[in-house]
């Protein structure tokens, strides 16, 4: 069965069809939840929540794309989680920073198998810093920036999941970067000497 | 004119600056390229910008993908019954809320219907708790009729207290069932026709002249029977063939008619009534009417405080 005949088995109640499309989505789902909220009991809610809403919506899906009709309500119930965030008293960065690895995503997986310990453990860090560093950007910037640095999404895509104009996701995107940039700068020393970022423009282009 | 004058007060260095993001995804018109590209050849600032958003690019790009750490599938338990729940919730809460009113108001009326009864018009209470007061309360009103009615007539009065006896042997066995009622009303008819025999003209001639006394005779036993059970053609039906005399025949049948005006009489009879099954009746409807109308209440308040919490 493809997409558009699951999609229309599930809009007629059929829970088995949108679970096969749960399960087609829920990677992707869960790793745009967790880059964005930076926290996998969250990400886990936020993905739960989505697919929910997204069953009880879906009989108002009307065709266009179904990956970003699902991501648009996965970045709401992002949304969602972040308020909630706010409500509770929230992690400080330094928190974030020293957080226990455990407290990672257990199923974090890694392309280099032949990798070093130590080598291991500066990745891990490093992955910890951005994750902190996208933790300090606004809700829109931040949602932007994971679609499309982390989920590779057009901006087109992005103006469509999000709901705004080409022209906002364009700035929020720029102003995104450049906040992350001064954030990875700025804590330069964190980071591992192959990472850090110089002014240099010998490895450019 | 807003954008414009900014537009005039940016230098070309923060114009171009403003445009690396997009030009690094190669999202820029061939004209905004060139312009990027023009001064990023002579602008090391803006190079040295370009290359470190680059470098954070790649280093958002080389996040590791996180799987889900569990599957997402839901379940049909999970869905369903959430979802039906939801609809019936908002559909109980205004019934629910209907109902405790309707409970409330309801035990209001009954409860101001029974102290209004009981308390302020006890001639209107009185009549319809008599037909509930049980049957030895009715033969001192019997009785008390009879004696009122010995101040008039020697006759009437052995009549009247010989049928009070044999109705109240009669009410204890008091059935609607109509082989049971005629058989002890039968025996009084010897006895009123015992004593209309000796002198069967002179009575006739005052069943005549006075219709009123030989009525009133018929009146009492009505009077009892009405009172017991609703059936009452037994009487006329027994009187009627007692007197041979043709005139004794009309005079007796007005009585039936007079029914209606008889019923009225048993709640002249004063004294304190005792606690009837209506009023035990009465009272157990009016507390479980209470009982309900706070439970409702309690269902309804909560449910109101579930909602606003499913609403947060």
């Amino acid at each position: 069965m493809d997409e558009k005949a699951l999609i229309t088995a599930a809009q007629q109640g059929d829970v088995d069809a949108f679970n096969r499309l749960v399960l087609a989505y829920q990677n992707m789902t869960y790793n745009l939840a967790y880059r964005i909220l930076g926290d996998g009991d969250a990400a886990a809610d936020a993905t739960q929540d989505a697919f929910l809403s997204a069953y009880r919506a879906i009989g108002r899906f009307r065709g266009g794309s179904f990956k970003a009709w699902l991501l648009r309500i996965v970045t709401n119930a992002c949304y969602d989680q972040l308020r909630v965030k706010q409500r509770r008293p929230t992690a400080s960065l330094d928190a974030l920073l020293v957080a226990d690895p455990a407290s990672g995503p257990s199923s974090v997986s890694f392309a280099d198998e032949a990798e070093q310990p130590e080598e291991y453990a500066l990745r891990q860090e490093l992955n910890r810093v951005i994750q902190a560093g996208i933790g300090t950007l606004p809700a829109d910037q931040r949602i932007t920036l994971v679609l499309s640095d982390i989920q590779g999404f057009s901006y087109q895509e992005i103006a469509e999941i999000t709901g705004v104009s080409l022209g906002t996701v364009k700035s929020r995107l720029s102003r995104a970067r450049a906040k992350l940039r001064d954030f990875l700068l700025a804590r330069g020393e964190l980071l591992p000497a192959r990472y850090r970022l110089t002014g240099s423009m010998a490895d450019s282009e | 004119m807003v954008n414009i004058l900014r537009g005039i007060g940016k230098s070309e260095h923060e114009r171009v600056a403003e445009m690396l993001s997009a030009y690094i995804d190669g999202e820029l018109t061939p004209a905004q390229k060139a312009r990027v590209e023009a001064h990023l050849a002579e602008c090391e600032e803006c190079a040295q910008n370009l290359h470190t958003l680059r470098q954070t690019v790649s280093l958002l790009g080389q996040l590791p993908t996180v799987r889900a750490p569990r599957s997402f599938v839901i379940r049909e338990a999970q869905v369903a019954p959430r979802r039906r729940a939801g609809l019936r919730w908002t559909r109980a809460y205004p019934a629910l809320q209907g109902a405790t009113v309707l409970a409330f108001l309801l035990f209001v009326v009954i409860f101001a219907g029974d102290v209004a009864l009981t308390h302020f018009a006890p001639a209107i209470g009185g009549a319809p708790l008599a037909a509930y007061r049980s049957p030895v309360t009715e033969v001192p009103a019997a009785q008390w009729a009879a004696q009122e009615q010995a101040a008039e007539g020697t006759k009437e009065t052995v009549v009247a207290e010989k049928v009070a006896p044999v109705e109240m042997t009669a009410t204890p066995a008091e059935t609607p069932v109509l082989p049971v009622l005629p058989a002890p009303t039968v025996t009084p008819v010897p006895a009123a026709a015992d004593n209309t025999a000796p002198t069967p003209t002179l009575v006739t001639r005052e069943v005549m002249e006075d219709t009123a006394q030989p009525t009133e005779e018929t009146r009492m036993a009505l009077a009892e029977k009405t009172a017991e059970a609703r059936p009452s053609p037994p009487p006329t039906m027994e009187a009627t063939p007692l007197p041979t005399a043709t005139p004794v025949e009309v005079a007796k049948a007005p009585p039936p008619e007079r029914e209606g005006g008889l019923s009225e009489e048993p709640p002249v009879t004063g004294g304190p009534p005792p606690v009837s099954p209506a009023r035990v009746a009465l009272w157990v409807i009016e507390g479980g009417l209470l009982i309900l109308a706070i439970a409702l209440l309690a269902a309804t308040l909560w449910m109101r405080r579930r909602r606003r919490r499913n609403w947060d």
